[in-house]
């Protein structure tokens, strides 16, 4: 538990720092630190803990943005049974397969949020390629850095940390 | 039975969610069309909590960043001041004898009382966190209704229009930027008074549709905010016209403007403490607090 809670304070200052850094980074550069943090609670704690929190800083997300209540909470809670899905076929112990894959979140979330604004609300123009790009590219950079430190903090927390996803492809057995 | 409960306990909580999420959003949204206004409990402790800590985490930022704009990126400073000061010494030359002729035809006393008629309180606040997603253009300010701040104010800076407030808690209030594609404000071009509708585009530009096709507009005009929509009051700066653009046939033209005010910049805003008579019908402060707020 105790793991699970530390991801969700760290998710929620995640969120708060992405909101004091949007003035001073240019838009196309604003890292996606809390999907970064849903990817971590995707591969170290898999289980519904991880979901459940997951589905809380989307509604914090929510609060946060005045977006659609369930807005961010639907987006996290598919990031993170992606990267679940991917954590057992992908080795993410390795920097690339971790930059990819939080980079192809980056955009489906940019594209996601938008079909969602659509579906629910007024809309929210569809943003430009470069932005959307240089948005991944940046998750992407800092996914690496990230992840490893989140991974840290969970075994600092929970030294019998058995729920993780293994991070290798699953082999079958012989 | 209860041994596949449990293996599929991920599964069904992950549905589970996914259907309250868009139930949620159905709600949320069915709530705001029927006339939004302060925050419930829980969504105004979230934010009262979250402000102040946004506002600590920014400090470190901000200073960072006005230590660099202001001491380290200060590349040929003195030739720019000097241009300035040769400005100024113009500016203050033209503004002279525009007062004195204003003086001389007595509308300079017309105007002081139209001032004094028109003049509202404003509330000086700060922008103590951007929107966390790209995808939505709203801000987040440090003052709420405990300060006198209400759904439906307008929001200004020195330089323009910022937006409007579209809800607050006790102490944090969030607004809702010109840039937001609900976004709307009845414009007029300085120059030549042609009207219309300027919109929010979901993009760091404006559009400006006109009430009649061939309006009189050039690139450069400066768009004001015509105080006929209820909302803006009157006069004040909107952003400036980029291009022009006619529709094919030429029964419709439309201005795409750069907004007055620098978005990506913003760190002090001020609220306008008046709310027109159709913001007052439309955010009904008596009212309780809107279902799934």
């Amino acid at each position: 538990m105790r793991p699970a809670l530390a991801l969700a304070a760290v998710g929620v200052a995640a969120l708060l720092l992405r909101g004091a850094l949007a003035g001073a980074i240019p838009p196309a550069l604003h890292p996606d630190l809390p999907l970064v943090v849903v990817v971590g609670l995707g591969l170290r704690r898999p289980g519904a803990t991880g979901l459940l929190v997951a589905a809380g800083l989307g509604c914090v997300a929510d609060v946060l943005t005045g977006a659609l209540l369930g807005h961010h909470a639907m987006l996290y809670v598919l990031a993170f049974a992606v990267t679940r899905i991917a954590g057992s076929q992908l080795d993410l112990r390795r920097p690339a397969p971790t930059a990819f894959l939080v980079a192809a979140l980056s955009v489906a979330y940019g594209v996601g949020s938008v079909v969602l604004s659509r579906l629910f609300a007024d809309g929210v123009a569809w943003p430009a390629a470069g932005r959307l790009l240089g948005q991944a590219a940046v998750d992407g950079v800092i996914a690496p850095i990230v992840l490893p430190l989140l991974s840290r903090l969970v075994a600092a927390l929970d030294e019998d940390d058995r729920r993780a996803v293994p991070l290798a492809p699953r082999r079958r057995e012989a | 039975m209860r041994d596949m409960l449990h293996r599929l306990r991920v599964p069904i909580l992950f549905g589970t969610i996914l259907l309250l999420s868009l139930v949620s959003m159905h709600a949320d949204r069915r709530a705001r069309e029927a006339g939004p206004g302060e925050l419930g409990f829980a969504r105004g402790l979230v934010l009262d909590v979250a402000v102040p800590i946004q506002k600590m985490i920014a400090a470190p930022v901000d200073l960072v960043r006005d230590t660099w704009e202001r001491y380290v990126a200060l590349v040929d400073v003195q030739h720019e001041n000097d241009a300035l000061r040769a400005q100024v010494a113009a500016l203050r030359e033209e503004n002279l004898q525009f007062r004195e002729a204003l003086v001389a035809s007595g509308r300079l006393k017309r105007i002081a009382e139209m001032r004094d008629e028109f003049e509202t309180p404003m509330l000086a606040m700060e922008v103590v966190g951007q929107d966390v997603s790209p995808w939505f253009r709203s801000v987040l300010l440090d003052r709420g209704h405990a300060n006198g701040v209400r759904a439906g104010m307008p929001v200004v800076t020195d330089a323009g229009v910022v937006g409007l407030v579209t809800a607050t808690s006790e102490d944090a209030g969030r607004t809702m930027l010109l840039l937001d594609r609900q976004s709307a404000i009845d414009g007029i071009v300085q120059r030549s008074r042609a009207r219309g509708i300027v919109r929010g585009r979901g993009t760091d530009r404006l559009e400006f549709e006109f009430v009649v096709g061939g309006a009189d507009v050039e690139v450069g005009d400066v768009v004001l905010s015509s105080g006929l929509d209820g909302v803006y009051p009157k006069g004040l700066r909107v952003g400036e016209v980029e291009e022009v653009v006619a529709s094919s046939y030429g029964l419709t033209q439309r201005a795409i403007l750069k907004p007055a005010v620098d978005f990506g910049r913003l760190e002090q805003v001020f609220v306008v403490l008046w709310r027109a008579p159709t913001m007052e019908l439309l955010y009904d402060d008596t009212a309780a607090p809107a279902p799934g707020s």
